[in-house]
């Protein structure tokens, strides 16, 4: 009986911290995110610092958070979505979820790299970059174009990550500049060329160990391994693509409000905190992120190589659009 | 009085209604994912269904994953089978060490082995990798019922056979092989089974098989009808699997022929094995114990970087992670538990199709993967439950759908402790029907119920894929925080999640082993 | 065939003696019954003829042959020796033929070589052969386990306590059938039991193992009459003692002056009579003496009376009756001894 009064107490307790844990404080933001978790806690830490509102976070990659939101729709708990990769912004928006995002926000970065509708707001850029071992590869041997990796040269060299959320903008963006056959063209070539891993953690890894030559990836994961590897450590290299090679793509990590959210002005705060100097200079100064903050005047981390030295091609974020075309093509060639 | 019916005759009445539909309700929730995902299968038309399905992809994780089920179900079928041999039959020095280290593997979860082994050599990402994780993990699934197979055996088969002239290794294959067949076949079939429902194991080791797919097919979310396609593929592996398991234990049972004295088995002259298989031995448990547990150790002193790893790691976090994964435990073992419950006493009690009906279909779920109830019950929640969507109750739920055939094995056999004639004697005595409920079926199976709720607790801390999937915002598991950290190559920030899971998962079984023996505690079969 | 020779045999397990300083022969074509309580070491003997165990020292021959000592242990297949285990042991996933065959080389397994032979020899019809072994009764599977010993032609034929798991009715009946096929097959034969009337009844000489020690080995007619020890006599049937005084041939008891078998002695000892050797009249025979009826137990075929002597000492005196002429209990009657009995110069320990 004593054991049964004990238990009694303990399914009461566990009951009780349900109860607790319900959102039942006025002001909590629901924040999707597909955000490496470390910035997730940095930036909402600050947050309620500054602001006294308190943010739950749900964390994912970008395009699953993407699908959620629409399978969840005028339904959804989300309040704001803060992804790594325009697409899913541009995806959410087609379909009407996004609510403007404030005019006065939006101007604190420059206009290329938020939506053309201002209906989400660019945060943080990242580089697509080669990684490579020089131990396997000179870098002299290092293609000009993308395009190149797909030429039967590079058989067994290269590593890519065809399904992680990353891989589809560079994607869309080749279907963009050379069209879908091309495009087609080339994944059939990565594929028959290629190794596939599951992430570009997994594929930047496998540079660094030797076991591929070569991988598609974008910076922050090979600084990231930099850093957690120890500069002694780590024997590969990171490679740019020049002269506006689509190889080079700008990745823009952006935040939206959802139309349904039931705390607007909450969130719109929390958009104008992404891109205030503070913050900006919490994502620039880490350690962990390795993204370019995009408020001007507010510098990198000294390790990355200065923004304005990047080449990028001429794809702005709006243009890349959603990353439907993309998925489909990855379907196609059978890489997903 | 309608209790009456619940303790009375078997067979000859009808059970009351009230326990018929608790137990078609458990019955009801098992079958509730497969409906979801065969009807969302079927939402996607015959087109895009066969654009979907006939794509190389598909074709790549069919061949992915048959080779590799069958190459474990091989693999672990010879160590096994070699290891159960070499500890019930042969003299090697310190058998009982051996025997306890080859089921120890069972208390690990395999995504902590296939943490440890990527952490150790980041080449394992591969075939070869993933073979080696999956059985090491595995292979007490066979170990454990050959063994019990050969302690069964009638010894004097062995020594007749001797007797008419054949040597041990002619004996092993002559004699006890066949009546080896159906332990060791079944025990294959579970090994097969349980590769193709793992996912956290492939997806550490970034090898695609059908779970990792329709994992990442709902991250990609193009499509709700993906997902839902490889999962329906899944799932007719997976009850042909379950359907050759049960054919294979069902025909067959040789047993023996009569029975009387048992003697003590054959114990075999190990010759010059004898040194040899020791050091198999150890090695054996280097890989399947040593390399986990060590590896964990290995990181725990090393530092954790914050650039990789998911949350700057502190004993807050721990706690809170804890705390997450100990509080899902019991809710998780609680509703499991009155799940199975009314299911058990119906299946002990009383005979009839609808009662086999309403047991097949909860054992049914042995065959469900997590990521395929996971997927299901969002896919329904978020359509058409809404309140229930992203909430702890869908977990718990998801929980009671996964591990119900775990805890009904164990509770039907709680209940069989209480024998029907015990219930009857005590009837004769005087008691109505709640007190023979009160004072001798329940304290009668109490100790069985308990070891019952133990082990949904133990498989729900470990439990990986639904959490992930269905985890509220904001609640962090031990298993979900391994998950997101070694998925970022963060090995030393897993690492004390790793531990505390390990710790809590070995001494919990190793304690209800010690209680009830370890075929109740691993893997129980019905 | 050829003959068994065992000599100062000594087997203990984990300190405790199994059996110990034994020594047997067992003559070519002859069955030796090896009879002894569970304990005893009658299976551990079997076993070490059979080669499944290794003596701690003495020596087995089988045929001349060396198999077994200190130094030598010949693997079992090797021994040419025939085994029947208690339950049959027929192996579940083989035919009965297939079980027959299971001991003969490959090409002779193929030709069904000497099935209906031995199926015959055993007494079961030849359509037996492709049953399973689960189709069989108790005893017919003992009767194939039997066939399959006998199939390579063994050495010699050893038989663990075959038929202790058959029902009364099967006992008897299969016992017949094994004796006459081993009669047949002219094996030479161990077998073990803890049950008296079958080795008794089967055995053309009967050894009794006691606490690992072979008690006494003789024909089992000399080993009901004349046991060696009081012990055995209690061990090997029903025994009645009283204290007496031996002069000569002679032994006077309670029941009277009685003769001795065997060598004479002199002075106190203590008078075993076998209570079918009492024999009960309702008046005075010569030599007999009055005794009054206490309790009458009906077995059917026979009946035990237990009685007291009117004028010995107190306690009862058992005798086995033919049941047709049952006296009431209560009443008087008179006892007369037939035969020898046996008398024992140490007094019988209660």
């Amino acid at each position: 009986m004593k054991r049964l009064i004990a238990l009694s107490i303990l399914v009461a307790g566990l009951g009780a911290t349900e109860l607790a844990n319900a959102p039942a404080q006025a002001e909590t933001l629901t924040l999707y995110s597909a955000q490496h978790s470390q910035v997730d806690s940095m930036l909402t830490a600050e947050f309620t610092k500054q602001t006294g509102i308190t943010v739950q976070v749900r964390e994912g990659e970008g395009p699953d958070i993407a699908a959620q939101i629409l399978q969840e729709g005028a339904d959804s708990p989300a309040d704001v979505f803060f992804t790594e990769n325009s697409p899913e912004l541009n995806l959410l928006d087609e379909k009407g979820l996004l609510a403007p995002v404030d005019l006065a926000t939006l101007k604190q970065v420059p206009a290329q790299y938020s939506a053309a509708d201002g209906n989400w707001l660019g945060v943080l850029a990242r580089e697509n970059v080669l990684a490579y071992n020089p131990a396997l590869i000179k870098e002299s041997a290092l293609p000009a174009s993308l395009l190149d990796l797909a030429k039967p040269e590079w058989k067994g060299k290269i590593g890519f990550a065809p399904s992680d959320a990353d891989f589809l903008p560079l994607v869309s963006a080749v279907i963009k500049q050379y069209g879908k056959t091309a495009a087609l063209a080339w994944l059939n070539g990565l594929k028959a060329n290629g190794i596939v891993y599951q992430d570009d953690e997994g594929a930047v890894a496998a540079v660094a160990r030797g076991s591929v030559a070569a991988a598609i990836i974008n910076n922050y994961y090979w600084y990231r391994l930099d850093t957690d590897l120890g500069p002694a450590k780590i024997d590969s290299k990171v490679y740019h693509f020049k002269d506006g090679d689509v190889g080079g793509l700008i990745n823009i990590s952006g935040a939206a409000v959802l139309k349904s959210s039931k705390h607007q002005a909450a969130a719109q705060k929390f958009l104008a905190f992404l891109v205030s100097e503070k913050a900006q200079q919490i994502l620039g100064q880490s350690d962990i992120d390795y993204e370019y903050p995009l408020r001007p005047g507010v510098p990198p981390n000294a390790k990355l190589t200065p923004f304005k030295d990047l080449a990028p091609p001429a794809i702005n974020a709006s243009q890349l659009g959603d990353d439907q075309d993309a998925g489909a093509l990855l379907q196609q060639a059978g890489l997903i | 009085m309608p209790g009456i019916a619940l303790l009375s005759t078997r067979a000859l009445r009808l059970p009351n209604p009230g326990l018929l539909a608790a137990a078609g309700l458990a019955a009801g929730l098992v079958l509730l994912p497969l409906g979801v995902t065969l009807a969302d299968a079927a939402g996607a038309g015959w087109q895009m269904a066969s654009a979907l399905l006939l794509r190389p992809l598909v074709g790549e994780l069919l061949v992915n994953t048959l080779l590799l089920i069958a190459c474990t179900a091989v693999l672990c079928g010879v160590i096994g089978t070699a290891a159960a041999w070499a500890v019930e039959r042969t003299d090697l020095p310190g058998k009982r060490l051996w025997g306890v280290l080859a089921v120890v593997p069972l208390a690990i979860p395999p995504f902590i082995t296939s943490y440890a082994w990527i952490s150790l050599d980041p080449g394992l990402e591969n075939f070869a990798g993933a073979l080696l994780v999956v059985t090491v993990s595995y292979y007490p699934l066979v170990y454990l019922p050959v063994a019990a197979a050969l302690r069964e055996m009638d010894p004097a088969l062995e020594e007749t056979a001797r007797s008419l002239g054949n040597s041990v290794g002619s004996v092993f294959l002559r004699v006890a092989l066949p009546q080896l067949r159906p332990a060791l076949l079944g025990g294959m079939l579970l090994v097969a089974l349980d590769v193709l429902v793992e996912f956290g194991a492939f997806a550490l080791l970034r090898f695609r098989t059908f779970t990792t797919a329709i994992y990442s097919a709902y991250r990609a979310g193009f499509s709700g009808a993906e997902p839902a396609l490889l999962a329906a593929v899944l799932l007719v592996l997976c009850i042909a699997c379950l359907a050759a398991e049960y054919l294979v234990r069902g025909k067959a049972q040789y047993g023996r022929l009569a029975r009387g004295t048992r003697r003590q088995a054959a114990c075999y002259n190990a010759g010059r094995w004898k040194f040899l298989s020791p050091v198999g031995f150890a090695l054996m448990a280097l890989i399947t114990i040593g390399v986990p547990l060590g590896m964990i150790t290995y990181w725990l002193t090393q530092p954790s970087y914050a650039a990789t790893s998911t949350v700057a790691y502190s004993l807050g976090s721990l706690l809170a992670a804890g705390w997450a994964s100990l509080r899902l435990g019991v809710l998780g073992a609680i509703l499991t538990l009155v799940l199975a419950l009314p299911l058990g006493i119906l299946s002990t009690r009383y005979d009839g199709w609808l009662v086999t009906l309403l047991e097949r279909s909860a054992y049914l779920a042995q065959s469900i993967p997590g990521i395929v109830v996971a997927l299901a019950l969002v896919s329904l929640t978020v359509h058409s439950i809404r309140p229930l969507y992203q909430s702890t109750a869908l977990l718990v739920i998801a929980y009671a759908i996964v591990f119900l055939p775990l805890a009904l094995v164990s509770v039907r056999s709680a209940l069989m402790q209480a024998q029907k004639r015990l219930e009857e004697g005590a009837r004769s005595l005087g008691l109505n029907w709640l007190q023979v409920l009160l004072r001798v079926t329940l304290p009668l199976a109490a100790p069985g119920l308990g070891a019952a709720a133990a082990l949904v607790f133990i498989a729900v801390v470990t439990e990986l894929t639904a959490t992930l999937l269905l985890a509220p915002i904001g609640t962090r598991t031990l298993a979900t925080q391994i998950w997101a950290d070694t998925s970022t190559l963060a090995f030393a920030a897993a690492a004390p999640y790793a531990a505390v899971l390990a710790v809590v998962s070995v001494a919990a079984s190793w304690l209800l082993a010690r209680r009830f023996g370890a075929a109740t505690v691993f893997r129980p079969v019905p | 065939m050829a003959n068994l020779s065992i000599q100062n045999l000594t087997k203990s397990f984990g300190g405790a003696p199994l059996l110990h300083d034994v020594s047997l022969t067992v003559d070519p074509g002859t069955l030796i019954a090896i009879l002894g309580a569970s304990g005893s070491g009658k299976t551990t003997l079997l076993r070490l003829i059979a080669g499944f165990e290794r003596p701690d020292s003495g020596e087995i021959r089988i045929g001349g042959e060396l198999v077994a000592s200190d130094t030598i242990c010949k693997r079992p297949e090797l021994r040419g020796v025939g085994y029947v285990a208690q339950e049959g042991a027929l192996f579940p996933h083989l035919s009965v033929a297939d079980n027959i065959t299971f001991g003969l080389k490959r090409a002779e397994r193929r030709a069904r070589h000497r099935v209906a032979e031995l199926l015959e020899l055993v007494g079961l019809p030849g359509a037996y052969a492709k049953r399973g072994p689960q189709e069989l009764s108790g005893g017919e599977q003992q009767r194939v386990a039997l066939a399959r010993a006998l199939a390579p032609g063994p050495k010699l034929l050893l038989l663990d306590e075959p038929f202790s798991a058959l029902d009364a009715g099967l006992r008897a009946e299969t016992r017949e059938a094994v004796a006459a096929a081993i009669r047949a097959a002219g094996a030479t034969a161990i077998l073990v039991t803890h049950d008296q009337d079958e080795a008794l009844s089967m055995g053309q000489r009967v050894g009794v193992l006691q606490n690992g020690r072979l008690a006494q080995i003789s024909a089992p007619e000399a080993l009901y009459r004349q046991p060696v020890s009081p012990e055995l006599a209690n061990f090997v049937g029903a025994a009645v003692f009283f204290p007496g005084q031996a002069i000569g041939p002679k032994v006077i008891c309670a029941l009277g002056a009685l003769s001795l078998a065997g060598p004479a002695v002199h002075g106190s000892v203590e008078v075993m009579v076998r209570p079918e050797q009492i024999k009960v009249t309702n008046a005075p025979v010569p030599g007999s003496v009055r005794a009054i009826v206490n309790h009458v137990t009906f077995y059917g075929h026979d009946a035990v009376l237990r009685l007291a002597i009117v004028g010995a000492e107190p306690g009862d005196v058992t005798a086995r009756i033919f049941s047709q002429s049952i006296p009431e209990p209560g009443s008087d009657v008179w006892l007369a001894v037939e035969g020898d009995v046996v008398a024992y110069a140490e007094p019988v320990s209660a």
